[in-house]
């Protein structure tokens, strides 16, 4: 955080023999083996500088040392979310966008809808929702380009139909996007054309609005700061304390760096550069990998990690199979990038210091990326990068230790792993498969590194609910007794993965992700202590009161720092 | 090589609606084609049993067919699938949407790049509930909305259970303009109607020169239209958005000096007109136009003033 102008270095470094602030009388759970357990924990300038009883910290108290009474409160480190998408969840809502407000728009009133908000609107271009075509069809008026043109011809016009299956522009829109008889249809998708002449009427199915997209403006920036600032607001009253944002580009960071230098960056951000411009456009990708990312950088906020989308899902058997899918005779899934792209840019990244976090759910995917990180050792040798294999529905046995070996990060994102729509879509990549599905246990039994991600707003951004199914198998949300394939793991191991996994997984395990003297004073304290309490049903409901970040208090549902100097960065959690 | 794009019906419509009632009729039906279903669950279904072979995986075999339950994957990779059937694609496809998806999804996708050349949507039915449609609120009135926008053919089921009133006000809230509407009970739709490929169909499409022709027991009418001069296009357009709403299938070829080498070529199905060209070398080029309609008394003379009116004059040679 860059307006904590602190800073220690080799000869300058603040002094830490008493302690600013002391919590004492609780059930600190440290992730630390060499002390599991502890009662009171002595902070200053954003470190742990004792752990242990409270006599024995007792020597770093000073008159102005904050002492807080935790009356028997379980603590442990702060959660780390390893995969998730505030921006794309919340920013579009966010953007100030056309919302004609209407059940059933007629044309009519989509016409005045669109001509008022351009009266009020100086943006150049009108991109909203929502028209139904059947209003029009009710009128007989066909919607298309030339409807648009004949109100509105001087400002491009986007609009999706209420179901989302296509957007209707107008000539503008579709010039801009240089849209023409002769623009190919994208892959899922097509251009509306006259049957005869072959020009588009205006109307974009499927894929092919990404065309508009790509022609349109970015996101309002205040439309991603506040997406942000509202994910990070909710994180931090969950108790985490680092995530990654996977997926951004120059408009994003610079929106993450000014919610950094406002003082609002509630957790440690690793954001992940999109590699392909399929979500959105990156205009500035190669100045940011040649070095322009470091300009983003702080204690908190890290842009040195790209992120592509090797294969596809399970839903749609894209997802890229080590054989085929079941009833095909070849069909494997698709890969979205060739296996020699993936090495050359591994080995590349690779060499440069940036971690590569590869969506792989297929387990023909993750062989590849796990062989083009291969290569990436044998030519750079041993450098300490982790790359991340992201959501990993499907793993071969026969990988498993190499996440290990080559140092890579297994990330699973939770709504799969137990009984829900999405798990049931995954289950049809074919019953042998489902003992290896979302397999955090084998990864750890092997040795490597598993840590999980949201994915919102594919799941919803509470950690918790992941957190509780990774140990149960079953789901929190309704109650059946129905177990997901796949074994569980221990609330040990959950917590390490929750914790210290993720420290590890941002490259930060020797200085946070856990309850130790000379790490970041990183905490969470809960309303009840998840050793002692029923986990099925119960542990995703767990309220976080109290969430600290070097020493910075985030959330405080308790009111332990209120008045003081380290009041919480946030008070109200946003309504997801 | 060109190949012979693969027919496929979609049928819509909420749950109770009548949509396994249509199912079991095509199944039944004597249109001589070999029918491959796709359903999202073989539990919504309810097969007449003396239809039923076998089941394996997710195939339900059937003796004039089979049912194959995949809708809940990607539609475009189910339909690849079926072409690398080791027994040949299938020769015509029935899509049972679900009562609870949006059709026009499953349209959309039958358009992609990718599968439009080997698939061709033939109809597209929406049957509705007559008793419910009008108690409909929220997402499932959108998703009604949907249902009929989609429409090729609407068919209101179950008529004989409400009024005549009723049936009016229904006609008035809901349709369109340009709908197509068949009033029926027990889903009981002319599967001519609704199969471009069934014997009768192709008969009637493909029936001598005489000016009206009535056959199927009286059920459907057949009006030729046709000239040896060349036509319009732009105008014969509009013309064909004005047949009358009696006409549930067309099918036509025109010639034009705008399209020297190559015949326009046009599907009508109900209310969807789908135009398109294709090279056309041959020195015969008289344009021909061939309509079907189910009542007798079709007032044709408009639309046959119509369409002379896009005759231009004669062809260059």
């Amino acid at each position: 955080m860059k307006n904590m102008q602190n800073f220690s270095s080799t000869n300058c470094h603040p002094t830490m023999t008493t302690a600013e602030i002391l919590l004492k009388n609780g059930k600190i759970y440290t992730v630390n083996s060499d002390q599991p357990w502890c009662e009171a924990v002595a902070i200053s300038s954003g470190i742990f500088i004792g752990t242990g009883t409270y006599e024995e910290l007792e020597s770093l108290i000073d008159e102005n040392t904050h002492i807080i009474d935790l009356q028997g409160q379980f603590v442990m480190p702060g959660l780390y979310d390893m995969h998730t998408h505030p921006d794309l969840a919340l920013a579009p809502g966010y953007a100030g966008y056309l919302d004609i407000a209407k059940e059933d728009p007629t044309p009519s009133e989509v016409k005045d809808a669109i001509l008022q908000y351009a009266s009020e609107n100086e943006e150049r271009w009108i991109y909203g929702q929502y028209f139904v075509k059947y209003t029009f069809k009710r009128e007989g008026i066909i919607p298309d380009r030339y409807w648009l043109d004949s109100f509105i011809k001087d400002r491009p016009v986007a609009i999706h139909d209420r179901s989302w299956g296509c957007i209707l522009a107008n000539s503008m829109a579709l010039e801009l996007a240089n849209i023409t008889k002769d623009t190919r249809d994208p892959g899922n998708g097509y251009i509306e054309r006259d049957p005869l002449s072959g020009e588009p009427t205006g109307i974009l199915v499927d894929g092919a609005y990404s065309l508009i997209y790509k022609a349109m403006p970015p996101t309002p920036s205040h439309a991603l700061e506040r997406a942000y600032r509202d994910g990070l607001n909710y994180q931090a009253s969950r108790g985490v304390v680092g995530t990654k944002y996977v997926h951004v580009c120059e408009h994003r960071l610079d929106a993450l760096k000014a919610i950094d230098e406002a003082g609002q960056m509630s957790a440690r951000v690793e954001a992940a550069i999109s590699w392909q411009d399929d979500i959105f456009p990156v205009k500035r990708r190669w100045e940011l990998l040649a070095g322009e990312r470091h300009y983003y950088r702080s204690s908190r906020l890290n842009a040195n990690a790209v992120k592509f989308h090797f294969d596809g899902t399970h839903e749609s058997r894209s997802s890229y199979l080590s054989t085929a899918w079941p009833g095909e005779n070849k069909w494997r899934g698709g890969l979205n990038l060739t296996p020699e792209h993936i090495t050359d840019m591994l080995v590349d990244l690779d060499r440069r210091g940036i971690r590569v976090i590869a969506h792989c759910t297929g387990d023909g995917a993750s062989d590849l990326f796990l062989d083009a990180v291969a290569e990436a050792r044998r030519v750079n040798g041993p450098n300490g990068v982790r790359h991340q294999c992201a959501h990993s529905t499907n793993l071969l046995d026969e990988n498993l230790p190499r996440f290990a070996a080559l140092n890579v990060t297994a990330e699973f994102s939770p709504v799969g792993w137990y009984p829900s729509s999405f798990a049931k879509a995954r289950q049809s990549v074919g019953e042998e498969r489902w003992p290896r599905m979302y397999n955090f246990k084998g990864v750890l039994d092997a040795g490597g590194i598993a840590v999980m991600g949201t994915d919102w707003p594919v799941s919803h951004i509470n950690p918790w609910v992941g957190f509780e199914a990774m140990i149960t198998r079953q789901n929190p949300l309704i109650d059946s007794d129905e177990v997901f394939s796949g074994v569980a793991v221990s609330i040990e191991e959950a917590i390490r993965i929750m914790t210290l996994n993720g420290a590890y997984a941002m490259g930060v395990e020797e200085k946070a992700g856990s309850i130790e003297v000379g790490k970041s004073a990183d905490l969470i304290v809960l309303e009840h202590n998840p050793f002692e309490i029923e986990i099925r049903g119960k542990l995703h409901q767990t309220q976080v009161q109290l969430t600290m970040l070097q020493g910075q208090c985030t959330w405080d549902e308790i009111e332990v720092f209120t008045g003081s100097a380290n009041e919480a960065v946030w008070k109200e959690r946003p309504n997801f | 090589m060109k190949v012979t794009p693969v027919p496929v019906c979609v049928i819509s419509g909420f749950l109770g609606a009548g949509k396994t009632t249509l199912l079991n009729n095509i199944l039944n039906g004597d249109h001589g084609l070999n029918i491959t279903v796709l359903v999202n669950d073989f539990g919504a279904i309810d097969i007449d049993s003396q239809l039923l072979a076998k089941q394996e995986g997710n195939t339900i075999s059937l003796k004039n067919g089979c049912i194959c339950c995949s809708l809940q994957n990607d539609l475009v990779f189910e339909l690849q699938a079926l072409l690398s059937n080791p027994d040949g694609p299938p020769e015509y496809i029935v899509i049972e949407a679900s009562g609870v998806s949006d059709p026009s999804k499953i349209i959309s996708a039958l358009k992609y790049p990718q599968i439009r050349d080997v698939f061709q949507i033939d109809s597209v039915v929406t049957l509705i509930d007559v008793q419910t449609i009008q108690d409909l609120e929220g997402d499932v009135k959108h998703l009604a909305m949907s249902q009929l926008d989609t429409a090729d053919i609407i068919v209101m089921n179950k008529v004989a259970d409400v009024s005549k009133a009723d049936l009016q006000r229904i006609h008035d809230d809901w349709l369109y303009p340009s709908a197509r509407v068949i009033e029926t009970n027990y889903s009981d739709v002319p599967l001519d109607i609704l199969f471009s490929l069934s014997g009768r169909s192709k008969a009637l499409m493909d029936s001598s020169n005489l000016k009206h022709e009535h056959s199927h027991k009286g059920l459907f009418h057949t009006w030729h239209w046709k000239s040896d001069q060349q036509i319009d296009v732009t105008k014969l357009r509009s013309a064909i958005m004005k047949l009358p709403k009696d006409i549930y299938r067309a099918k036509g070829v025109f010639f034009s000096d705008a399209y020297p080498d190559e015949r326009v070529v046009l599907q009508v199905v109900g209310a969807r007109q789908e135009w398109s060209k294709d090279q056309y070398q041959n020195q015969d080029r008289q344009s021909q136009l061939v309509m079907i309609s189910m009542k007798k008394e079709v007032d044709m003379s408009a639309i046959q003033e119509q369409l002379d009116d896009c005759v231009l004059g004669s062809i260059a040679k």
